[in-house]
């Protein structure tokens, strides 16, 4: 994996850990649920720029690191009207659920490309894949509960969808931890194709004038 | 929108069903992705594997190339050198003091007419061994030379063109490149039907390039991968292992407009210091 995405992927789990300790303070601290919901609204926003940039960083197909990359315009559109439309105190689902179903198609399309890339070790032997494996499992894992997080405010219902929500999260923490421990093998170089430099001259000659 | 509006169990349910799912969708592709990638890595080493016969092929034709070359030095050496200085020995023999004056300047004359002839056969082996022009001026000169001599038959025309030869390669580099040219000019004169060839060279960063052209019948990189593959086209096999030694790259093909055909060689550079 390049450098440059694994330093957007560490800036990503430095996010991740300040808006848990922020999460707890606005909770458990603050006790202000307003703050609780504008700490997750920007850190939807700063988690979908963040992987996009990953994902940038990690594709290999240009079109593929554009689409990317600029998907976040579309994101943020969709996350600041969202947030702007919803309550104070209500957590909008449409900018989750758009970031989830963006991902795991940008996620699927790194399998896809992982898969036609010639490389002479095994997958799971590269720090990508893991981070990518722990991410499809977070995102697909809690692609319902985000779906039906306004649904119900049964008390039963919301233990249930705690469980899953944590299940998932410690299985994503798990495979992310296993992706730090991976010794990734050096990339197989492929031969280069027979590419002469343009401007090297050896056709000057004309066969006509040769044969005179 | 019938599910969002289902009851609190219901959702449940459904949360529960459409996780799963998603896991087991999730783990699915991950699973054949792995799957797929380790058949992808079999087939890799498999191709691996072929192209070290491949190479054992080139190997066991270059050793079957030193021992012909071996057997005709030894064929040369004893069918001509032997003989000539067998008759030579004949011409000095013990009788010689014991003969009239003339016959013995006759015979003194004659032998020294076949020593001559053995001093240039052994030249020219030696010659063919390493060209003294390649080993004191280069292989610009060498190239050269070698381009005017077929000129010079008159049976085709021969050029030659150094662009960019300002440091001369590593004795050893040298001799192997100017092994290929002679190779491929060889088969061009042999096989190709050419009313011309016309080498160029030029260099670009730490490569050297040379390019032949002829207008006969030859060859494109496919042919020359197939016949390097077969159990026949020694020669191409030895360009090719000599190729391999020098660490370059090869490229058949023919002109666009279909009048004559390329063979470039790349040669990475190892200067004299």
């Amino acid at each position: 994996m390049n450098t440059k995405a694994l330093k957007v992927f560490f800036i990503y789990t430095i996010v991740l850990a300040v808006f848990v300790s922020v999460s707890i303070v606005d909770l458990y601290v603050l006790k202000s649920r307003s703050a609780y919901i504008f700490t997750i609204k920007l850190y939807c926003i700063l988690e979908y720029c963040l992987l996009a940039t990953f994902f940038y960083h990690l594709f290999q197909n240009r079109i593929a690191k554009k689409v990317s990359l600029f998907s976040i315009i579309p994101f943020l559109i969709i996350a600041i009207t969202s947030y702007y439309l919803s309550a104070n105190l209500k957590f909008s689902n449409t900018p989750s659920l758009t970031e989830f179903l963006a991902f795991i198609i940008l996620i699927i399309y790194f399998f896809y490309e992982k898969m036609n890339t010639v490389v002479e070790y095994p997958l799971y032997q590269s720090v990508s894949f893991w981070i990518c494996m722990g991410l499809f499992i977070y995102f697909t894992g809690n692609f319902f509960y985000f779906l039906f997080i306004n649904s119900s405010k049964d008390k039963q219902f919301v233990e249930q969808m705690k469980f899953i929500y944590s299940f998932v999260t410690i299985c994503k923490n798990i495979i992310l931890s296993i992706a730090f421990l991976v010794k990734e093998e050096t990339e197989f170089q492929k031969n280069k194709a027979f590419d002469m430099p343009n401007e090297l001259d050896l056709d000057s000659f004309s066969p006509n004038n040769n044969l005179n | 929108m019938f599910f969002l509006q289902a009851d609190s169990t219901g959702i449940s349910r459904l949360m529960f069903i459409g996780t799963l799912a998603m896991l087991t969708l999730a783990i699915g592709i991950i699973v054949f992705v792995i799957f797929h990638q380790r058949k992808v890595i079999r087939y890799q080493l498999q191709m691996k594997k072929l192209e070290g016969e491949k190479q054992q092929i080139l190997l066991n034709a270059s050793i079957r190339f030193q021992e012909e070359e071996r057997q005709r030095i030894a064929a040369d050496l004893h069918d001509d050198a032997g003989p000539l200085l067998a008759t030579a020995r004949l011409y000095l023999n013990e009788n010689l003091v014991n003969q009239e004056k003339a016959q013995q300047l006759q015979s003194i004359f004659s032998a020294k007419q076949i020593i001559d002839d053995a001093i240039l056969l052994i030249r020219n082996i030696s010659h063919s061994l390493m060209p003294p022009t390649l080993k004191n001026f280069g292989l610009e000169s060498a190239t050269t030379d070698l381009f005017q001599k077929i000129s010079g038959s008159g049976t085709l025309n021969a050029s030659a063109r150094f662009h960019d030869y300002r440091e001369r390669l590593k004795v050893d580099q040298e001799l192997l490149v100017f092994r290929i040219i002679q190779e491929l000019v060889n088969n061009i004169i042999k096989h190709s039907n050419a009313g011309f060839i016309h080498l160029t060279q030029n260099a670009n960063g730490n490569n050297l390039y040379l390019r032949l052209h002829h207008d006969g019948k030859g060859i494109v990189q496919a042919e020359f991968d197939k016949l390097n593959h077969s159990a026949t086209g020694l020669g191409l096999k030895n360009i090719a292992s000599r190729m391999k030694v020098l660490n370059g790259r090869i490229y058949f093909e023919i002109d666009p407009s279909q009048t004559y055909y390329k063979v470039t060689l790349e040669v990475p550079k190892e200067t004299i210091v």
